[in-house]
């Protein structure tokens, strides 16, 4: 296994864990929210977890479209240089 | 490409850790903010390496803007080789011969310049490492920047932004050294040195104008007329030549000459030889030379006529008082006869050995008035005389020389090492401040 192979592994591997991880946070956080506890800072702990585990899924979602703009436009990007004008 | 592609693949590493930070369901600050950072830094990282070729291409585009390019980079480094290493062993000769001679000590300073071109060589040695680095490893040097920029964490970021900025820095800084060296040499260098060569062609003749062979130049300063400062030997036709590299002549020098010809010491006209001639015909009037013998006659004595043929010497002369007459013959010419206006002479030869050679001498008196004086002998030849030389050499040129000499070291040394010394300083610090720009200056906030 070469080492472009072992990076792309890991990098599905985490993604994997990382969705897994955004579904954990994401319940984690409503139940947080949503417990009979009257205190203010653990509700707002769970807000934010809400919070971050949504923002983790929209960039996981949009990550690999983001790469392939990138790379579109910066292909797009290096034309050569027309030729200077003559006078 | 197989680095960028890995490099690509690295970001989406990173890219996906960023994304599992930010997920975790610790509601830990300090923990969380990594998430961000490290999804800015992946999408940089892609950027970077989707644009490397535009990096390359950005490269050959500024050298062409600038006007420079990597072959007259290398002609101009190749001259400079040569320039230093033929003043560098034409130095080590120099000392190597003078270490034989009698300045010996001027070895010490020279030494001194030639370990100065020495450090000139290093110099040069690492520009052409360091050139040929960038010319050759520049693509690979930005692909590994990029690889490093990729890494999670930010691990080799810093490291990986400054193998891109300098890639691009060295390879359009390094072909504009020339420019920036000429600027700034001319400066100083230019007021430099000036190898004051002179060269002096002289001639010996006798009275009528024969060329004089082996004649002995001793030549004298102009204040005394003790010990010459100059022994030179001509040659067979009666040629010398002072200066051409050979002397240490000052600017403004006057040197009085007398020439040493069969053990005889004889004032030249003109006797002295100054700055600013190039051609200079010394005649000795009371010689009368051929073939081996030669006839002596003082000063003042008026020559009417005059044949010569080897064998035979015959003068009219004229002269308002007696005076005593020298016949010099080398040993292998045999005197016939000697005839003072047709009547022959009787002379008693008294041989004499000078400068390796055997001679034989005789003198007779000559009345004063008109007079023929015939002399017949076998012909011979006059063996060069074994004096040793002594080229002239004055202590104020030879400090003029060597000051010279390291003005010229020390403008290699100025030129090969402290200017690019210089550059390069520069170039990096151009090539960090990029590297900021590209690292640590850029701050993208997505969130």
């Amino acid at each position: 296994m070469d080492v472009v192979t072992f990076v792309r592994n890991l990098t599905v591997q985490i993604m994997a864990i990382a969705w897994a991880l955004f579904l954990v946070s994401w319940v984690v956080g409503w139940a947080v929210r949503g417990s009979p506890v009257p205190i203010h800072r653990v509700k707002k702990a769970g807000q934010s977890l809400v919070e971050d585990a949504v923002m983790a899924a929209f960039w996981m979602a949009v990550g690999s479209s983001i790469f392939a703009l990138i790379s579109y436009l910066t292909s797009n990007l290096y034309q050569p240089l027309p030729p200077p004008p003559k006078p | 490409m197989e680095i960028l592609l890995l490099a690509m693949d690295i970001a989406m590493l990173t890219y996906v850790i960023g994304v599992l930070i930010l997920a975790l369901p610790i509601p830990l600050r300090s923990v969380k903010r990594w998430g961000p950072r490290l999804i800015a830094d992946a999408i940089a990282a892609v950027i970077l390496a989707s644009s490397a070729t535009l990096i390359l291409y950005l490269g050959n585009e500024l050298l062409r803007v600038v006007g420079a390019d990597w072959p007259s980079f290398y002609a101009w480094l190749s001259a400079r080789t040569a320039a230093l290493g033929g003043v560098f062993a034409g130095l080590t000769y120099a000392a190597s011969f003078i270490k034989s001679t009698e300045y010996s000590y001027l070895s010490s300073p020279l030494k001194m310049a030639a370990s100065f071109l020495a450090t000139s060589f290093s110099a040069l040695r690492g520009l052409y490492l360091l050139s040929s680095f960038i010319y050759i490893y520049r693509d690979k040097l930005t692909s590994i920047g990029i690889l490093l920029y990729s890494l999670p964490f930010r691990i080799g970021k810093g490291v990986g932004a400054f193998f891109i900025a300098a890639s691009l820095i060295m390879y359009v800084g390094m072909p504009l050294l020339p420019a920036f060296v000429s600027s700034f040499e001319n400066v100083t260098v230019a007021s430099g040195f000036k190898w004051n060569s002179e060269t002096i062609r002289i001639q010996v003749v006798d009275a009528l104008g024969n060329p004089v062979p082996y004649p002995v130049l001793n030549f004298y300063s102009e204040n005394s007329l003790g010990k010459p400062v100059g022994i030179i030997v001509g040659d067979e036709a009666g040629r010398a030549v002072i200066g051409d590299g050979l002397d240490a002549l000052p600017e403004n020098f006057k040197l009085n000459v007398k020439v040493l010809f069969m053990g005889y010491i004889i004032t030249p006209s003109p006797s002295v030889i100054k700055h600013g001639d190039s051609n200079v015909k010394l005649v000795l009037k009371s010689l009368v030379y051929s073939s081996g013998a030669a006839l002596l006659i003082p000063w003042g004595t008026e020559i009417i006529y005059c044949n010569v043929t080897p064998g035979r010497i015959s003068v009219d002369l004229y002269t308002d008082t007696g005076f005593t007459t020298y016949l010099t013959v080398v040993k292998g010419a045999n005197v016939s006869a000697i005839m003072l206006d047709g009547s022959t002479l009787t002379c008693n030869f008294t041989e004499r050995f000078w400068a390796g050679i055997l001679m034989k001498d005789c003198m007779f008196p000559t009345p004063s008035g008109e007079h023929n004086i015939t002399v017949e002998y076998t012909p011979s030849f006059y063996a060069k005389p074994s004096v040793n030389e002594k080229r002239i050499t004055y202590l104020s040129s030879i400090f003029d020389i060597i000051t010279g000499i390291l003005t010229l070291c020390i403008s290699f040394l100025y030129a090969l090492v402290f200017l690019p010394g210089v550059y390069l300083a520069i170039l990096l610090a151009m090539s960090a401040a990029l590297a900021r720009v590209l690292g640590g200056g850029l701050k993208l906030k997505l969130v």
